[in-house]
């Protein structure tokens, strides 16, 4: 028996996780783990800092395997897949869980090529290709308005909320299943904040969305599925203590800690 | 979707509609369904794992080059020194008399005079250097800091055969004339060997100085400290092992310098008698008595080579123990903090309501509180008051600092206001592009033109990739441990060899063993090997200055390692690249030791790589040395410095326009 509620689902479509557990060096970060995440819906992790939740995140689509002594026990999933087997390729898993990450990372090169890498790794050439590519995606993004007649110019001369709707776009270009985002919104301005929420929405049909925010407020505007994460002690790892639809968490969290955070008592 | 922002109104939300009830649905959806498998995955294609391994094999190798080189320069000039220990005895090495033709060949003498050079220039250059460092960084205006740094920078890449020539020209003269002997000696070496520091050691004191926290510097203002105080008590102490590192640096260019003191001690391997009297260092008997040198004369050279090269390894030996030990110290520190911390918090309880505090308690809490103050107030009214007040001091040390910084930038100004005037009326066409003529190379100096340029373009050659690649070894691919800190090392060791040393070997093994002869080649390898660490250490800062967020994008999109790094990361860190190997190549110009006796001495346009020459440098410091053709030395003087300036202008173009 689950001591939190599990997302439904059709089939094994999704993410899922077993007694999950992960290691920084002789660190021990996250300890049994155990949740499925619904598709084509918005979850967003929240806790207070260094409660693991971007650990978490960043174990999804094995970012955690460019660290030295990172470790993971337990099973981890996606639709059926495991994605810690001997012999898959990280590389390709990561073309399929795309990352947007807390700073907007542009790469210093044009927005045109910015969006246009992730096709070009995939071997796509011809140029009316990646026009096509590069222009849907940016439509997607809500940013083609703003960049339709400036392509060339330098990802990094936008403003801090284009950026991270461009960083979107880029993701978007390769057509990922899933889509992580690590605190996507704490490095842009408010207004910018609107149009990515907006944006998520909007995606949040054709994709599963995994969101890690710090802002409560963000959590109940727009996820679905909420997971709380904790690290009761210091040097003890973290862990998932309550999981399940936003509403009922925000309306009786089922435990007395989830209720003490989301009251603001602490974190 | 849930549209209202408090959790107020998702209360009411839920509250309205059905509640849920899960029961039923848990039973089908228990998590990590039977069968897992890894049908949709993608496995790992042995095509793309072979390649990726490939690459980092090739960029280890590259690496681990700094180490071989290391290696092959002891043990080659170890080999050749052999005969020192095997037929002359370690004790006659280290006997005071330094007389070749009479069969002794110790070395105490000029050990001797190495060591009196290299104190007196860093008793004059360190004082001189970290005042200046100290008014640039924390009193100069920023804008006049600027231009001064700029300069600053500029001149650390001054070869050190002008620094020789400006001390033969000028400082001699005017030594003889206080000292009354005839200027070469000890004095006239401290002048030049600490005018040539000065920009090395400020340069480095001020990346130690800009490395300390801002806040520390405002924390000490908001409690009523001066300027000076807390230079003297904050900054200065925070920045105390950068600045030692910059002082042994300092001294290792100071011991390992050839070429300048060679031109100024009067070359007699002698203890002076005085410090106004001829005498003669490690570095400048090995440049005098190489090129004629033969059996145990030249084995007690290579001893000496290996003598500088222990000295000069020592010497990173002990940077490395300071640096590391302090980062060791702080870490422990810092985690011993970081947990103690932690507990703390971990066991402070919820915070709970207080009752109200009842109103005569809070009078006592208030009355209480204000007797402390008082007390405070009274134990500092005792303090001492200092004889001279503190603005006093402030104003009086401001004005040390300001004078440190004037003598340097004055000093060095004097240098190139010296060369460009004497030099200029002798540069023309004809004098860039003409051919030497007669015994006094009267006319031209070209094909010392074409030599320089040759030797650097093939030495960049062989040294950049190597480089480059070592340095996306050591940055992207290595992992942090024991390997890493041995390439570390073997690369510090490697910048640290003394040029002389570097040319020695490479007389050793590119021009003997390997018969390249006296070449081109021989030469650009020996300065390929000088520029590797420099090239390496440039293009590991540009590819560290390069966020991990930019490559987390790459990776997040499927991209592999080697695309990461070809398509990302080096092409934002190119700008800074390119500047590295700008300055490299500002250096090896410049160089003169290593080109000594690695590519000749002999007037001749090169062709083939196999073909001898001579570089500016050396026509320089010939002419300088013989004196009868001082037109030509103050031309080529110029025309060297115009050089070596234009490159380093170049390089700070670059750096700038990529910061736009």
């Amino acid at each position: 028996m689950t001591k939190y509620r599990q997302a439904p689902r059709k089939g094994k479509k999704g993410f899922s996780t077993k007694d999950f557990n992960f290691w920084y060096g002789d660190f021990h970060a996250l300890t049994g783990i155990t949740l499925n995440i619904a598709p084509q819906k918005i979850t967003s992790f929240i806790g207070p800092s260094g409660c693991g939740k971007s650990t978490f995140l960043r174990c999804m689509n094995r970012m955690n395997d460019l660290i030295d002594g990172a470790r993971e026990e337990g099973l981890m999933t996606l639709d059926g897949n495991d994605i810690y087997a001997p012999g898959v390729d990280p590389v390709d898993l990561r073309r399929r869980v795309g990352m947007i990450f807390q700073q907007p990372n542009p790469f210093p090169k044009s927005i045109y090529d910015n969006v246009a890498f992730g096709p070009r790794l995939q071997g796509v050439t011809s140029k009316s290709d990646l026009d096509d590519i590069v222009e849907e995606s940016l439509k997607r993004a809500n940013l083609w308005k703003e960049v339709s007649n400036q392509l060339g110019k330098n990802g990094l001369a936008l403003s801090g909320g284009q950026q991270q709707r461009l960083c979107i776009a880029r993701v978007l270009a390769v057509q990922p299943e899933v889509l992580l985002m690590d605190e996507p919104c704490s490095a842009i301005d408010p207004t910018s904040v609107q149009k990515v929420e907006d944006l998520m929405v909007e995606l949040a049909p054709e994709m599963t969305i995994i969101i890690v925010t710090h802002n409560m407020q963000q959590a109940g505007r727009v996820s679905d599925y909420m997971a709380f994460f904790l690290q009761e002690k210091t040097g003890e790892p973290a862990t998932l203590i309550e999981y399940g639809l936003t509403k009922e968490i925000f309306a009786n969290p089922k435990d007395q800690r989830t209720e003490d955070y989301i009251t603001g008592r602490f974190g | 979707m849930a549209n209202s922002a408090s959790p107020e109104n998702l209360k009411n939300a839920v509250k309205e509609s059905q509640p849920i009830t899960t029961k039923t649905r848990l039973a089908d959806i228990e998590p990590m369904p039977a069968g897992v498998h890894t049908r949709n995955l993608k496995a790992v294609s042995r095509k793309t794992l072979i390649k990726e391994r490939a690459l980092e094999w090739t960029f280890l190798g590259c690496a681990m080059l700094a180490v071989v080189a290391v290696l092959a320069i002891f043990i080659f000039t170890f080999l050749r020194a052999l005969p020192v220990l095997t037929d002359l005895g370690i004790t006659k090495f280290f006997e005071l008399e330094w007389a070749p033709t009479d069969g002794h060949f110790g070395i105490t003498a000029l050990l001797t005079g190495s060591l009196i050079v290299t104190a007196g220039a860093l008793l004059l250059g360190v004082p001189l250097a970290v005042g200046c460092a100290v008014y640039l960084t924390e009193i100069a205006r920023p804008r006049l800091s600027k231009i001064v740094s700029a300069a600053v920078d500029l001149l650390a890449g001054v070869p050190s055969v002008i620094f020789g020539f400006f001390g033969i020209v000028m400082l001699r003269p005017l030594i003889a004339h206080l000292t009354g002997g005839l200027g070469f000696g000890a004095i006239t070496a401290w002048l030049v060997l600490a005018i040539m520091i000065v920009p090395t050691i400020t340069t480095l004191t001020m990346d130690a100085l800009r490395a300390s926290p801002l806040g520390i510097r405002e924390a000490s203002y908001a409690m009523g400290a001066t300027k000076w105080q807390t230079i003297y008590k904050v900054v200065l102490p925070a920045s105390k092992v950068g600045i030692i590192n910059a002082v042994v640096l300092g001294m290792g260019r100071a011991i390992g310098e050839t070429m300048a003191v060679l031109m100024v001690v009067g070359n007699a391997p002698v203890i002076p008698s005085s410090f106004a009297a001829p005498l003669s260092t490690l570095t400048s008997q090995i440049a005098l008595d190489m090129g004629y040198s033969s059996g145990m004369h030249r084995s007690a050279l290579f001893g000496m080579g290996v003598v500088l090269f222990i000295i000069s390894a020592s010497l990173v030996g002990i940077v490395r123990f300071l640096s590391t030990s302090r980062e060791r110290r702080d870490e422990k520190k810092l985690a011993l903090e970081k947990k103690n911390a932690r507990e703390k918090a971990s066991q402070v309880d919820l915070p709970t309501i207080q009752p109200d505090v009842p109103e005569d308690k809070l009078n006592e809490a208030i009355v209480q509180q204000k007797s402390t103050r008082e007390h405070i107030k009274m134990l500092l009214s005792h303090a001492r008051k200092p004889l001279i007040s503190k603005d006093a001091t402030n104003v009086g040390m401001l004005m040390v600092f300001r004078a440190a910084a004037a003598i340097a930038s004055a000093v060095l100004l004097l240098i190139i206001i010296f060369v460009t005037i004497n030099g200029a009326p002798v540069l023309s066409l004809d004098f860039i592009f003409g051919w030497p003529r007669g015994v006094n190379a009267e006319g031209g100096i070209w094909p010392t033109i074409v030599s320089s340029l040759y030797v650097t373009g093939l030495a960049m050659l062989i040294c950049v990739p190597l480089a480059v690649l070592a340095a996306v070894y050591l940055t992207e691919y290595a992992k942090q441990g024991k390997l890493v800190n041995y390439l570390r090392f073997a690369t510090d060791t490697l910048a640290s060899v003394p040029s002389i040393v570097m040319g020695l070997f490479g007389f050793a093994l590119f021009v003997e063993v390997f018969s390249f002869g006296l070449s081109m080649l021989s030469a650009a390898l020996a300065l390929a090997l000088m520029m590797l660490p420099i090239v390496m250490r440039t293009t590991e800062e540009a590819i560290r200055a390069v966020p991990r967020y930019i490559r987390w994008g790459s990776y997040g999109l499927g991209a592999t390692k080697w695309q990461t790094v070809s398509k990302v990361v080096l092409p934002s860190a190119f700008p800074r690249i390119a500047t590295g190997i700008v300055l490299a190549i500002g250096r090896a110009v410049g160089e003169t030791a290593v080109v000594l006796y690695t590519m000749g001495q002999a007037i001749n346009m090169p062709f083939t790589p196999l073909d001898s020459g001579r570089p500016m440098t050396i026509h320089l410091y010939l002419l300088a040395n013989e004196g009868v053709n001082m037109q030509a030395a103050y031309g080529t003087a110029l025309l060297l410095m115009l050089m070596i300036l234009a490159f380093n202008l170049f390089a700070r173009w670059l750096s700038q326009r990529s910061k736009c």
